[in-house]
């Protein structure tokens, strides 16, 4: 009897120093476990910290300042903020262009990335083909080169107006260099890079179970019912993302209106977008205390527009889970 | 046979031979010259520029001479530079960007090069004066233009018409302009560019005035009154028909590839001498070359020389001296003006300007005969442009004028805006 409890205790002893040394043992591969990953991560790391945070936090410290490129910078307080708020015409303009874009470009594009998908997913013969043909304009449309292609079409002798003039018999005005058209042109580029919202929707609508459209087939939906009752809430945490993407992105927009007009946002800062103006301010002028204010009220607005997004997605997203 | 230990032993001893062969060689480098030199322009400029370093390094042993030429960015990456304290040893500057950057200390004052390192005796006369700032000698002008009207010779004898010349008035200017414009009757398609936005013209039409674009203490040297009679002239020839429509004329960003002559849009430009080459370079048509309207047939020109291009040597040189050698030898000697030509402008050494007339072409020759033809009619050269100078002639002067052109904005509006807008970003 004290033999059995003897080993019944020797082994409840055991068990338990198994445990702790299985538990050291756990944490140490744990430690090696996570700097590896951590080396793994090192190349990035240094990258995100020397090339993004510490110039982000050095241009947050000299947005306070009259930095320009030379003498040692000194501090003004928010002087440059101020000037940005009461002080700055040119500053308002561009943001009344940038928002102009935004509203503009980012809801026609996704609505024509939609109406791609769509099409392309109604089982279209040659799908990879078309997918890659109609991404292309996506993969190019950011380049420099395309920038000067579109500057060469709506030109005053472009390709656009020879195609009027022949066709209708119109003569056109240069649609780059006139304030009442230039920004469309920009618009219009935008949106004819809507490959890869395109491409998201595409997988998007792949996710939708086949059985609903039956069903409402059965009770008698026509196609306009179904892609309304059933496409559209469906596909709602996919445009979310497509559209909060795309709004960054449009805030960022740059390359086509500095090659478009030459880095000067003309005809008459028409195509003024908010960072080509920051990029004047910093480059051209070497304002670079008052552009890094400016880059910073951009992350601001940035930040509200997303911000706002995430507060309406929960009145319209729809999530299934 | 050979040992390994025997082996290594050689190797070092041949390492080390090498080594020491090598010490007096690298010492003498160190004593020698690498200078950099800095420029923006076409590759002819750059073909040029490079052929004279080389030569300017076969009759200076030890020295070198390389650089490049940079294009867009070449503010940004001088600025850069200049932070750095890695300025280059030669650097090119054009008058509005040469005060400034002398004042915020870029570049090596000249005067104790001049008349020794830098031999000045065979310069034209006001030749330093083209490039001194606040007192000092800041740099060396490489060639000298003037402000010029290029016209294209076929469309007027087509016409019918007579070219203008140096007694044309404003006032016949505009009818000439409108009556061309007819006579060629082609779409889009007119005489005279809109340069109610090019702040050169401005400035040349103020000095008829006995004004200028600024003032000698860097303020602006105008008043409401001379903008709206400035803008006046231009908004009434535009409806007149007599000069290029406002969707044409935005899009000139003031190079010679965005002009409305060298696009095919007018059939003159208001230019600057030397850019003739690069016009005639682009356009099948001849070109002639007179100086701007003027107010009354015998009324002052307006006209001054002004500095192509300027020279100067980075404040954090290491070689001062060697590079005040090569730009003596840029502007003074005669095989490097030979390569050089007019392409940085009309020659600032006499002797050169004189050697390499017969050497050139018809069209640079007619560039030289344009320089010298305006001798008599010269005024002094204005004080150096105040800070902002280059902004406002940006972001102030052609924004403005496009308002004007569109209908944005009426003549008194616009004139007004230049003023204040003007006002805004000068800085003296």
């Amino acid at each position: 009897m004290e033999a059995r409890y003897l080993r019944e205790d020797a082994g409840r002893i055991a068990t338990a120093a198994d445990r702790l040394a299985a538990n050291r043992h756990e944490r140490g591969s744990f430690l090696r476990y996570q700097f590896a990953s951590y080396s793994f991560l090192l190349p990035w790391l240094i990258g995100f910290l020397a090339l993004t945070l510490g110039p982000a936090l050095s241009s947050l410290y000299l947005s306070f300042t009259d930095y320009d490129l030379v003498d040692t910078p000194y501090w003004v307080g928010i002087a440059n903020y101020s000037r940005i708020a009461s002080d700055d015409p040119r500053f308002w303009k561009a943001m009344q262009v940038t928002f102009t874009f935004v509203v503009l470009s980012v809801p026609l594009k996704l609505a024509f990335a939609l109406a791609v998908a769509v099409a392309l997913n109604k089982g279209l013969r040659g799908l990879t083909f078309f997918r890659a043909v109609f991404y292309l304009p996506s993969l190019i449309g950011a380049s420099v080169a395309i920038a000067v292609l579109w500057r060469q079409i709506f030109a005053g002798d472009g390709l656009l107006n020879r195609l009027l003039a022949s066709v209708f018999g119109y003569e056109g005005p240069s649609w780059i260099s006139t304030p009442g058209t230039a920004l469309y042109t920009l618009v219009l580029l935008a949106v004819w890079q809507f490959g890869s919202p395109m491409i998201i929707f595409l997988a998007g609508l792949r996710q939708i179970p086949q059985d609903m459209y039956e069903a409402a087939s059965i009770d008698g939906a026509g196609a306009r019912r179904q892609f309304l009752k059933i496409t559209l809430p469906l596909l709602t945490p996919v445009i979310f993302f497509n559209a909060v993407i795309q709004t960054i992105d449009a805030f960022k927009a740059f390359t086509s209106a500095f090659v478009i007009s030459n880095g000067s946002g003309g005809p008459i800062d028409s195509t003024l977008f908010y960072t080509l103006y920051l990029y004047q301010e910093a480059f051209v002028n070497f304002r670079i205390g008052y552009a890094s204010a400016l880059a910073w009220v951009l992350v601001v607005i940035i930040g509200i527009f997303t911000a706002l997004s995430f507060l309406s997605a929960r009145f319209w997203v729809h999530y299934d889970d | 046979m050979i040992s390994r230990r025997h082996l290594m032993q050689q190797a070092m001893a041949l390492g080390a031979g090498a080594l020491a062969s090598q010490i007096p060689f690298m010492s003498a480098q160190a004593a020698d010259a690498a200078l950099r030199l800095y420029w923006w322009g076409s590759p002819d400029r750059s073909k040029r520029t490079l052929d004279v370093a080389k030569l300017f390094e076969q009759s200076h042993p030890g020295v070198t001479a390389t650089g490049e030429a940079v294009g867009g960015d070449y503010w940004t990456k001088l600025a850069t530079m200049l932070v750095g304290r890695n300025l280059p040893d030669v650097i090119q500057f054009e008058p509005t960007t040469l005060p400034d950057y002398y004042r915020r200390g870029a570049m090596l004052p000249l005067d104790s090069y001049l008349g020794s390192a830098i031999k000045t005796d065979k310069f034209g006369p006001g030749v330093l004066d083209l490039a001194r700032v606040d007192g000092k000698v800041a740099g060396i002008a490489l060639g000298i233009n003037s402000f010029s009207m290029f016209y294209d010779t076929e469309a007027f004898s087509k016409a019918g018409l007579a070219p203008p010349s140096a007694k044309t008035t404003w006032k016949e200017f505009a009818d000439l302009s409108v009556e061309l414009t007819k006579a060629m009757g082609k779409d889009r398609v007119w005489a005279s560019p809109n340069a109610s936005r090019y702040n050169y013209v401005f400035d040349v039409w103020l000095h008829q005035r006995g004004k200028s674009l600024f003032t000698e203490d860097g303020q602006l040297g105008f008043t409401v009154d001379d903008a709206k009679e400035w803008y006046d002239y231009w908004e009434t020839l535009r409806q007149r028909g007599g000069c290029v429509a406002p969707d044409v004329q935005s899009l000139d960003q003031s190079l010679i590839d965005s002009n409305p002559l060298a696009r095919g849009n007018s059939a003159m430009s208001f230019a600057y001498s030397n850019q003739l080459i690069g016009y005639q370079s682009v356009l099948k048509p001849k070109l002639g070359i007179t100086s701007y309207p003027v107010t009354k047939a015998d009324g002052p020109s307006g006209l001054y020389y002004r500095p192509a291009l300027i020279w100067c040597i980075g404040k954090t040189s290491k070689n001062p001296d060697a590079a005040a050698a090569f730009i003596d030898f840029f502007v003074n000697d005669p095989e490097a003006g030979k390569i050089l030509g007019v392409e940085r402008g009309v020659p600032v050494n006499l002797d050169i300007r004189g050697a390499v007339v017969p050497l050139v072409d018809e069209v640079p020759r007619m560039t030289i005969e344009y320089v010298n033809a305006i001798a008599n009619r010269v005024v002094p050269y204005p004080a150096p442009v105040p800070k902002g100078a280059t902004e406002f002639d940006q972001m102030v002067m052609r924004p403005v004028a496009d308002q004007l052109a569109f209908g944005q904005l009426s003549v008194v509006q616009a004139a007004e805006r230049l003023i204040s807008e003007g006002k805004r970003v000068i800085r003296s």
